[in-house]
């Protein structure tokens, strides 16, 4: 009995090393160091210093702003496209999934790229909305020009956790629905929507830890300039002046934390939501 | 009628997104398929001449080796790796599985960019100087590939009554090891590969980890393109686009593994 | 009042059509079936009825009005699916009380009416449980209390048995018919169990491949089938061409014969049989199946085979195989095709 079970657990041997040392350890580290000051001493000096600087909380603020934006508005385009993208014939589907599939990994530095061509100060959309006179400006290189390409690249990403979800809508729901008097907007807003829920919570909270992670798209797009919680970490840990890690520490964590307690009141909601099948 | 009205929003709205979606990547290919395009809403000057700027780049062709190497190695390793765990789990400890699962989403849950201020402090000095190494970049791109391969390869177990496919092969004669390489690993290997395709596109994508912890030393695609900025934008479109169509092909041939 | 009359009804699919030229009526509180193999039209038919599905010709008229362009919304039709179509988000009594909360009813009359009919389908205590948790006899008994509270002028029933089990089937199936039979309901049941048609209906339409083959009360449909398609989806039916029934009765005959397998006997000594019976044939037994309280002999006669159904009533009475024995034929019971 001993032997058969344990000669297996050998193989959870360099899966564990691997996992441990570029996983946990990089964890474990951050968690300690965050309560270890510029002296060496246990303390809450470093989360003093971030909680008490405006440079600190604007960067907070702005990574919220910008991800709260982007995964409302990913999520609500997210959820108008596939409920007509369930209309669509067997082929047309299945292309357009396979091209969200694709446009899923378009993120990051080549993202910014063609964000900069599309929409920069000369871009082709940017003259062209200038020339009609629908706007004067657009500062792609701010809060606006990030919640867009946020938007963006949480488009595809929401339509793809969703899109499954939606099968667990039977078109005899609506039917029966229907002749019980109920319009299609009463459908959606007693029935589907509240089905859908825990699918949306759901997606939602990976939007938003989507968003408030990345990092490549708005460090390619403002070089830094623009004020968000991953680019002063990584400012504070590679970044031309004064390196201080145990700072970064510690706002990792508070960042970490805000992620564990958003999921917490998720669960809580989807819990409360309503009784799946 | 109704129904036709209904379809026909239903076609508005999602060629309306998609179309959304596919405005940056045609102004990247146009812009960089022609030799101007400043300050007027139509390009003008059809040229090839970015694209054989690009690929005739000898920093270009190292950082596509350097990607490329990188990605395949990270994934036999992952390969080698995991499966033999997920298929452990799944057949001697499924009470583990939940355990696995949780490991799984780490990668989700911890930014890039937090991992990496451990990493730093921990791997830039002796015993363990791994910063600016490629195999750093190993260690965490197996965390990258792992939600991949082990819903993959868990879908698959789960569909294969693996149960009874190993009571017979040893009441046949064979061992739980021989079972595991002649008759699992050909079942699941369709889903395995397609899931490495998945990953290898997501690997070649990383900027974050390539850039804090190998940076120059070690350039990526996703570095290279990155230190490519101040040149013309045409060349950095035609680099896009070089890039984007390398994902594509990928992409693709994950789908058809996965049929 | 709430009868239906359907002229020249047709639908088509992009390259089938489906049925054509489709007329019936039905009666103010009739329960009426649509009966017919898989495909043959009858779940379109009654989509089209509620509305679910546009029609491309003919009208539909219910009571004094037609309804054949108007949204199901306002049709006044119930519906039950094969699937119970249940809102897995609402417990029973929110299900139930749907339809009347549309109708904005206070909620002293809701309660009330959900009450009323939960207590008529005898679901009382299950009110506040979600569907998730009820059996599926239970849950269909939920979908009819909701598509009845409203007081439709019409019901209709998708295939509402088919997804549960033998048991519970019959059960359901006679508490349906008295609650209609109470409400006196106009209703249209869609179904490809003959047995449950047969037992429900005050009229049967038996369908094929987008046509109406017969139309008539239970009795006629089973005793005087009008095709040989009827002759076979009704019963075991026996239907001969002319040339076996000439191999079979060596007399003459014209067209085909349809001879219902418990309208053969087998001869006894001591029975007196008068002009109605044939003459007494040989036969060999093939095979018997015991179906319970009848047991269904394959024979052989004069090179024809023959369904026979015995009453399971006499030890004496079960046949070995390859036993011989003499049977007689109702001939009035025998109907010419």
């Amino acid at each position: 009995m001993n032997n058969r079970l344990c000669r297996p657990f050998l193989v959870f041997i360099p899966f564990f090393i691997i996992l441990g040392l570029f996983q946990l350890a990089p964890l474990v580290w951050v968690v300690i160091n965050s309560f270890i000051n510029n002296d060496g001493h246990w303390s809450l000096d470093n989360y003093q210093q971030v909680v008490s600087s405006p440079f600190y909380r604007q960067a907070f603020t702005h990574s919220f702003l910008v991800s709260i934006f982007s995964a409302v508005a990913g999520l609500l385009i997210a959820t108008i496209g596939c409920a007509s993208l369930r209309h669509m014939q067997g082929k047309i589907r299945n292309i357009m999934i396979a091209f969200t599939n694709m446009t899923s990994n378009f993120a990051g530095v080549p993202l910014a790229f063609a964000f900069i061509i599309v929409l920069g100060f000369n871009g082709a959309i940017t003259l062209m909305l200038r020339k009609w006179g629908w706007i004067n400006s657009f500062d792609l290189y701010g809060t606006q020009g990030l919640s867009v390409v946020y938007t963006y690249f949480q488009i595809p990403l929401a339509m793809l956790l969703l899109y499954p979800a939606f099968d667990a809508l039977k078109v005899d729901w609506e039917e029966a629905a229907s002749l019980l008097g109920a319009s299609h907007r009463y459908y959606w807003q007693h029935i589907a929507l509240p089905v859908l829920s825990p699918a949306l919570l759901g997606t939602f909270i990976i939007l938003l830890a989507n968003g408030l992670g990345t990092y490549a798209t708005a460090y390619t797009l403002t070089s830094g300039n623009y004020n968000l919680v991953t680019v002063r970490i990584a400012n504070l840990v590679a970044g031309d002046l004064f390196l201080q890690p145990n700072l970064a520490a510690a706002i990792s964590v508070i960042l970490m934390s805000l992620l564990i307690f958003i999921t917490c009141v998720n669960q809580w909601l989807v819990k409360r939501s309503y009784h799946v099948y | 009628m109704s129904t036709k009205r209904a379809m026909a929003y239903h076609y508005s709205v999602t060629c309306f997104i998609y179309f959304l979606l596919l405005i940056p990547l045609l102004a990247t290919l146009v812009y960089s398929l022609c030799d101007q395009w400043g300050a007027t809403i139509l390009p003008s000057g059809f040229t090839f001449k970015w694209y054989i700027q690009l690929w005739t780049d000898p920093r270009f062709l190292t950082a596509l080796y350097h990607s490329m190497t990188l990605a395949v190695g990270t994934l036999i390793l992952s390969a080698v790796l995991i499966v033999p765990c997920v298929f452990v789990v799944f057949y001697y400890y499924p009470k583990l599985d939940t355990g696995l699962n949780i490991l799984t989403l780490l990668p989700f849950a911890i930014p890039p960019v937090v991992s990496s201020v451990g990493l730093l402090q921990l791997y830039s000095d002796y015993p363990l100087l791994l910063t600016g190494t490629p195999w750093i970049l190993v260690g965490c791109y197996v965390g990258i590939a792992l939600p991949f391969i082990y819903r993959a390869v868990n879908n698959n177990l789960r569909a294969l009554n693996v149960h009874d496919l190993m009571d017979a092969a040893r009441l046949l004669g064979a061992s739980s090891t021989q079972a595991f390489f002649k008759l699992i690993l050909p079942n699941i290997r369709k889903g395995l590969m397609a899931s490495l395709f998945l990953s290898f596109s997501f690997l070649i994508g990383e900027f974050v980890f390539a850039n804090l912890l190998a940076g120059a030393n070690f350039e990526t695609l996703q570095v290279y393109l990155y230190n490519m900025q101040q040149n013309s934008s045409h060349f950095t479109s035609a680099l896009v686009i070089s890039y984007f169509s390398i994902t594509l092909i990928l992409t693709l041939l994950a789908t058809r593994f996965n049929r | 009042m709430n009868s239906v009359a359907i002229s020249h009804l047709t639908k088509r699919f992009t390259e089938k059509t489906v049925f054509s030229d489709i007329n019936l009526t039905i009666q103010d509180g009739e329960f009426f079936t649509l009966l017919g193999p898989s495909g043959c039209g009858k779940s379109t038919l009654l989509r089209c009825l509620a509305g679910l599905t546009q029609v491309d010709n003919g009208t539909i008229q219910l009571g004094e009005q037609d309804i054949t362009h108007l949204a199901p919304q306002k049709r006044d039709i119930g519906m039950v699916f094969q699937s119970y179509a249940l809102f897995p988000n609402l417990t029973v009594r929110e299900n139930v009380a749907f339809g009347l909360r549309i109708q904005k009813l206070d909620t002293k009359q809701i309660k009330q009416r959900v009450d009323d009919i939960l207590a008529l389908v005898e679901l009382g205590e299950f009110a506040e449980r979600y569907p998730h948790s009820l059996s599926g006899g239970q849950r269909q008994r939920v979908a009819l209390a909701r598509s009845l509270v409203v007081r439709p002028k019409m019901l209709l029933l998708d295939e509402p048995l088919s997804a549960l089990d033998a048991r519970i089937r019959k059960h359901l199936r006679q508490q349906i018919c008295a609650i209609q039979r109470e409400l006196k309901l106009t209703t249209v049941f869609v179904t490809h169990d003959q047995e449950e048609a047969l037992t429900m209906s005050d009229r049967i339409a038996l369908m094929n491949e987008g046509k109406i083959i017969q139309c008539d009360p239970p009795e006629k449909l089973y005793i005087e089938p009008s095709s040989d398609f009827t002759a076979r989806f009704m019963g075991q039916y026996n239907v001969l061409d002319a040339d076996q029934a000439q191999q079979l009765f060596k007399e003459s005959y014209q067209g085909s014969l349809a001879i219902r397998p418990e309208s053969i006997y087998v001869f006894e000594d001591n029975r007196q049989y008068d002009e109605r019976f044939s003459e007494k044939i040989a036969a060999t037994v093939k095979s018997h199946q015991l179906l319970g309280s009848i047991i269904r002999y394959q024979l052989i006669a004069n090179n024809v085979e023959l369904t026979v159904d015995l009453l399971n009533r006499h030890a004496e009475r079960l046949f070995d195989v390859g036993s011989e024995l003499s049977i007689l034929i109702d001939k009035s019971a025998m109907r010419h095709l």
